[in-house]
């Protein structure tokens, strides 16, 4: 059978058993959840003067939310539950005793798992925006910064996606390195001198944003932003060479079905 | 003829722990029983054969062709896993259209295969329903059907009688062996001599990871036979048996045990000892409480055979 | 008759109920964890806080090292470096690892094998069995707190030569470690018992930290301008909690007061949940 129908085929399946868990269902009410604390935030700073606070909010409730928690989480749940999952449930062999290449399987469902994840984060954040920011959304110039959240919410989700399928190959916990790395190796190179930032994600990502954060957080800048074609082109590589080797490391490896993983 | 599967000083070690060990096989078209008890090595084989694992040493091929990483060679391969294992959330029917769709299978066709082999083991009527709902027998009657979905030209089955009720293993085992008669080539494991006797008579023994015995059923048979036999016969006058076998020369020890009054035999020639145990009751109207082997089982061959080597 | 040929049932003694009856269950999961893949690493990784200020308290004796004198006077300041130790070294981002490590797969692990119905079908009851985990984690948790900080207290005897602690600081670095463990075993063996499957358990305890985090920083800090609100976050609910053991200033306007009763009470309603939870198991 041809890759893309293989592609095709997998995806199809495993969109739809995605759609019938209630972890999906779980997932989509937490990307909510800030939403929810958005609309009592804003009820609450309704009467008050001085400088808007729905875009402050925005700012410093939603877009950390979604991109520095959110979606690396997402990417990490979903990344890692492509093979994960497989083996956990030890349905692995179901699907690599069948005449459909392993990088056609692994591609099938990385694919859901992110089509499930922008499904949530870029309605979150379309839903955010609006709440912060009000008619300005209407505006040209509203409708082309949500542009550049939207895209960059969508390729950082690529990224992280590609980076935890790809790490949920090669090794059998992949959860807690994958939470070393965002909240650790992420966090930490921010303090470090040099462009070590340019070795994290989260870099591009930021350098993708149209609103620079200022002071401490996840999303303090220590480093001059790349160039926003630059970040987008880095992510977009990113996400496919992570999952290339993925496919690769995926049909040369033999998966041992019968120990509990995390 | 050429061989069906062909394996060449197959080894395989999970760490410390030896899957298989050094094993050369050539199998022909037809059933194929592979036997041993649990820990023998039976499914490490099978995975191997089913491009499951990377041997560690040595090679295995299947239609002269490697095995892992070799999609295209399961056009040709069916699969039953041993493990009891199954997506949630999903129907045996679209279970099964899937697998089929993974053949190539347009979404109409996929049905229909899905639809016949269900059929083939008495699950169409719960095609809709999820299998998390099915029992552990009918999850491995759909495990089996999702093997000769794609009608293969080698289906590979790993214990596919466990957890089946005996009407159904009856029913496998015929619909293992109508598939064998129409040229086809099947692997069957089982750790239970009976039921792999019941399709095929071509076995292979395999312990501690080693192929210890391969060939007729019968010959095996007669290992079992011909090695001594303990028989343990509980009665009130259970001393009075013995003395009717003290001088019966198939039997080669007595022993007394006088707290559970029972008595044990050893005997070379189990036929011969149950036939003189039947008549000296009948003979001398003798109540019996209990008549046991406790070597009578596949465990008590390999400690023989391995005896022997 | 010779005892090994008689039974069980002839067996007329009776069985002896266990003072701890948890205990196996303790130590069973303690080596699981400790023969977990990387746990070596973890824990290497997790001593980096001690060694770090066990250098801190070598300089701090050292004359010659005077141009530290910064350094110095928080060092040998008790109070200050404990709660410096406990609060601002990394040691609770350890102690967080630490807790997803040792207790997030502890209880989904039994509900993915469905082995809570064997352990409940022995003399066991849903409190021993969650008795035996919470251990568990304690053990570790405890073991990267509690036992570096008595060895810093050790190190700074050594080094100085005079005991210098006072008893409430004594007391606040057993009492602390305690808490602070006890907050983080609950908390985790609530998640490991909402899913059998680990991963989720997983991100959704790491979520739930950083969330409540996040939340505390614009609830306090934009939408109402108070920073008492910060006690939603479990991290600076801890850094209060110090505050008030170690007598430190506190960076909340919240009463002191307030940090122990959240963290016992957080502690207990999420046990008893766990409780809940494993009860509604069938046997």
């Amino acid at each position: 059978m041809a890759l893309p129908t293989s592609i095709a085929v997998v995806f199809g399946f495993f969109s739809r058993l995605s759609l019938r868990n209630r972890r999906t269902w779980l997932l989509m009410g937490a990307a909510f959840i800030p939403i929810l604390v958005l609309l009592v935030a804003r009820a609450v700073t309704a009467g008050r003067t001085g400088s808007a606070i729905g875009p402050v909010l925005f700012h410093q409730m939603a877009v950390p939310f979604l991109f520095t928690l959110y979606i690396p989480l997402m990417g990490l749940l979903g990344g890692s539950s492509c093979v994960g999952d497989e083996i956990d449930q030890r349905t692995l062999v179901f699907l690599t005793t069948r005449p459909v290449k392993k990088s056609a399987v692994l591609v099938g469902k990385a694919g859901v798992q992110a089509a499930i994840s922008l499904g949530i984060v870029l309605p979150a954040l379309l839903l955010s925006f609006a709440i912060g920011f009000g008619s300005f959304i209407l505006s040209s110039e509203g409708l082309a910064r949500l542009g550049k959240y939207l895209l960059a919410a969508g390729l950082a989700t690529l990224a992280y996606t590609g980076l935890f399928v790809l790490l949920g190959t090669l090794m059998k916990k992949p959860v807690i390195a994958g939470i070393v790395y965002i909240f650790g190796w992420e966090y930490v190179v921010q303090f470090i001198p040099g462009s070590t930032q340019h070795l994290t994600i989260s870099h591009y990502v930021k350098s993708l944003l149209p609103y620079k954060a200022a002071g401490e957080g996840f999303l303090m800048f220590q480093l001059e932003p790349s160039p926003v074609l630059h970040a987008a082109m880095v992510l977009l590589l990113l996400s496919a060479v992570f999952l290339v080797l993925a496919t690769r490391v995926f049909s040369q490896k033999e998966y041992v079905l019968s120990e509990p993983r995390v | 003829m050429a061989p069906v599967l062909e394996a060449e000083s197959l080894s395989k070690w999970y760490g410390n722990i030896l899957g298989v060990s050094d094993i050369s096989l050539v199998l022909m078209p037809g059933v194929h029983g592979l036997l041993g008890p649990n820990g023998a090595g039976k499914t490490t084989f099978l995975r191997l054969a089913s491009g499951q694992l990377k041997p560690n040493r040595g090679r295995i091929r299947i239609f002269g062709e490697p095995v892992f990483n070799n999609p295209g060679l399961f056009q040709r391969v069916g699969f039953c896993p041993e493990n009891d294992a199954y997506y949630r959330g999903v129907s045996g029917g679209d279970y099964l259209s899937f697998l089929a769709r993974l053949h190539g299978a347009s979404t109409q066709k996929a049905r229909n295969l899905a639809r016949t082999a269900l059929h083939q083991v008495g699950l169409e009527e719960v095609a809709g329903k999820a299998i998390s709902a099915y029992s552990l027998g009918m999850r491995q009657r759909l495990k089996v059907s999702a093997a000769i979905l794609h009608d293969p030209q080698l289906l590979i089955l790993d214990e596919p009688l466990k957890g089946v009720d005996p009407l159904w293993r009856v029913r496998i085992t015929d619909l293992i062996r109508d598939f064998a008669s129409r040229g086809r080539t099947v692997i069957v494991s089982s750790h239970v001599l009976p039921e792999i006797e019941a399709m095929t008579n071509r076995i292979v023994l395999i312990h501690q990871g080693q192929i210890l015995a391969e060939g007729d059923i019968q010959e095996i048979r007669g290992l079992l036979d011909s090695h001594p036999h303990m028989v343990s016969v509980c009665a009130p006058h259970f001393r009075r048996i013995a003395e009717r076998f003290v001088g019966d020369h198939h039997v080669l020890t007595i022993r007394f045990d006088n707290v559970r009054q029972k008595v044990v035999f050893n005997t070379d020639n189990r036929d011969h000892f149950f036939a003189c145990l039947n008549r000296f009751v009948v003979e001398e109207n003798l109540e019996i409480e209990e008549i046991t082997s406790p070597d009578d089982n596949l465990q008590a061959v390999f400690n023989y055979l391995v005896g022997r080597k | 008759m010779p005892v090994k040929e008689r039974g069980y049932h002839g067996w007329e003694g009776s069985l002896a109920p266990r003072r701890l009856p948890w205990f196996p269950i303790t130590l069973q999961g303690i080596r699981q964890v400790k023969d977990k893949k990387r746990a070596k690493l973890l824990f290497f990784f997790s001593a980096f806080p001690f060694l770090f200020f066990l250098i801190g308290v070598y300089v701090a004796s050292k004359p010659e090292l005077r141009f530290l004198d910064e350094i110095t006077r928080v060092i040998n300041d008790d109070s200050q470096f404990f709660d410096l130790f406990f609060t601002r070294s990394g040691l609770m981002f350890v102690l967080f690892l630490l807790s997803v490590y040792a207790g997030s797969d502890l209880i989904s692990a039994d509900l993915k094998f469905n082995s809570i119905q064997l352990y409940l079908s022995r003399p066991l009851k849903p409190i021993d069995y969650l008795a035996g985990k919470l251990a568990v984690v304690m053990f570790y948790l405890l073991m990267f707190s509690l036992v570096p900080a008595l060895l810093l207290v050790a190190a700074k005897l050594l080094f100085s030569g005079t005991w210098s602690l006072g008893f409430s600081t004594l007391a606040a670095i057993f009492v602390y470690p305690f808490l602070a463990s006890l907050a983080l075993a609950s908390l985790v063996l609530l998640f490991s018992s909402f899913s059998a499957n680990t991963r989720l358990v997983i991100v959704a305890y790491v979520g739930f930290f950083f969330f409540t985090n996040m939340l505390a920083g614009i609830l306090s800090g934009v939408v109402f301008n108070h920073s008492a609100l910060g006690l939603l976050s479990p991290e600076r609910t801890m850094r209060h909690l110090a505050a008030l053991l170690f007598g430190t200033k506190a960076a909340m306007a919240a009463p002191l007061w307030v940090a122990p009763l959240l963290v016992v009470g957080v502690s207990l309603v999420a046990l008893a949940w766990t409780l809940t939870r494993i009860r509604r198991v069938e046997v």
